[in-house]
């Protein structure tokens, strides 16, 4: 009996350690989990200090805007390098616009303005069409700009659409839809294909990117030509990757943030 | 944005929704986009202000007449062109008629006067002085067949520009 009474008190024993472990352990998940933000509870009410978090982008590329949401797209007015006046409208037309806001002093602005130079290696969804928007004669000169600005790119001095769409720095892209004048995407990055990159995940069109993936791969250019028609012609028909149709007698493969 | 107002140069017009335009003046010593800052002119030679005005994205790089834009014209889409001439015009038989023609009959327009034929389009072609400046107006239609309804949207384009004396 004795015996009995003593492994039942080990076993209740034991069962207390466990139970006591399990406890600590989620209070600590819970905690965590607070710390971050998930839960009841205002965020807010944290520690200034845990509360902020170091965020340094690289040099060269602006910060992100503090304030949340989009601009509203507005169409643009204002000079070329060669004193022209002009009106660029990017609302309520049928074609998407992508801004790009770049200045002659900024290092990694010259990436930009030497990509752009060769249109027919964008990776841009048809129609789209790029625009290059640089401060006004105020701010920047006309003859620096002139030198800089590709050949066939719409190029319109405006520091006023610097201040509508409220570009944090240089470089910067904003991708509008035509149709309805709304903003659907906007960022930096270092290069053309990070930009790309960005605008394919912000606008979900493969488009930005397709070019790009067939590029990456050292297959014979016949090949690689061939490839993205293929692609482009499907996309074109709505068949995007991971699309059922792709994959007869299998099950689906998922969407297309596959891709 | 709907209505837009472009001034420049004493060339002032509202631009109605979904229209672009684009007045300039070649500086001799400044090459526009693309050029790379070479000069366009002799240095000595005379430039007078250009005005373009369309319903469709303007290109970067348009010839005075429109090459390069009228090109890419749909059967909805026309093309304005104002031209100044020098001084030495006014008063000349070809410049003659006073003021802006504001109200077009689409019996002006033709399919053989455009600057560069392209089949299907039609143009009409006109001098003028107004302010003491002579221009001349050039208007591409980017359908001849659709004329009626797109010379209605070039006379509200017209009616909307004015030009002031230098």
């Amino acid at each position: 009996m004795t015996l009995w009474l003593g492994i039942l008190t080990t076993v209740v024993v034991l069962e207390a350690l466990l139970i006591v472990g399990l406890l600590r352990s989620h209070g600590l998940i819970l905690r965590r989990l607070h710390e971050l933000g998930a839960g009841i509870g205002d965020p807010a009410e944290r520690d200034a200090d845990q509360r902020e978090v170091a965020f340094v982008t690289r040099p060269g590329v602006p910060e992100p805007r503090r304030d949340v949401g989009f601009a509203d797209a507005t169409d643009i007015v204002g000079t070329g390098p060669d004193g022209s006046v002009s009106v660029i409208r990017v609302t309520d037309v049928d074609h998407d616009s992508l801004l790009a806001f770049l200045s002659s002093g900024c290092a990694t602005c010259s990436a930009f303005f030497e990509a752009f130079a060769d249109l027919d290696a964008l990776t841009l969804p048809p129609g789209t069409r790029l625009v290059i928007v640089t401060k006004g004669p105020e701010a920047e000169s006309p003859a620096v700009i002139a030198e800089r600005a590709p050949k066939g790119v719409v190029l319109v001095m405006s520091s006023e659409a610097w201040e509508q769409y409220r570009v944090p720095g240089s470089p910067y892209f904003v991708y509008v839809d035509g149709p309805t004048g709304r903003i659907r995407g906007e960022g930096t990055g270092m290069s053309w294909e990070q930009v790309a990159g960005l605008l394919a995940q912000a606008t979900g069109d493969l488009r930005f990117v397709s070019r790009q993936a067939a590029a990456r791969r050292t297959k014979p250019l016949s090949d690689a030509e061939r490839e993205r028609q293929i692609d482009e012609e499907l996309i074109r028909a709505g068949i995007l990757p991971g699309d059922p149709s792709l994959y007869p007698g299998e099950a689906p493969r998922g969407g297309a943030d596959e891709a | 944005m709907s209505e837009i107002q472009l001034s420049a140069h004493g060339i002032t017009t509202r631009l109605p929704r979904g229209w672009e335009g684009r007045i300039r003046r070649r500086d001799p010593q400044l090459g526009g986009p693309g050029e790379r800052g070479k000069p366009q002119f002799h240095p000595e030679e005379r430039t007078y202000p250009i005005a373009h005005f369309a319903n469709f994205p303007l290109p970067a790089d348009v010839a005075d007449y429109g090459s390069g834009a009228v090109e890419l014209m749909t059967r909805s889409n026309l093309f304005i062109v104002l031209l100044e001439f020098g001084p030495e015009s006014v008063g000349k038989a070809l410049f003659a008629t006073q003021g802006l023609p504001r109200n077009l009959s689409p019996d002006l327009f033709t399919p053989n006067q455009l600057q560069r034929t392209i089949r299907g389009q039609g143009g009409y072609q006109t001098f003028f002085t107004e302010a003491g400046r002579p221009f001349c107006l050039f208007i591409a239609l980017g359908s001849y067949a659709n004329r009626a309804a797109l010379i209605r949207k070039a006379n509200a384009v017209l009616a909307a520009t004015t030009i002031t004396p230098r």
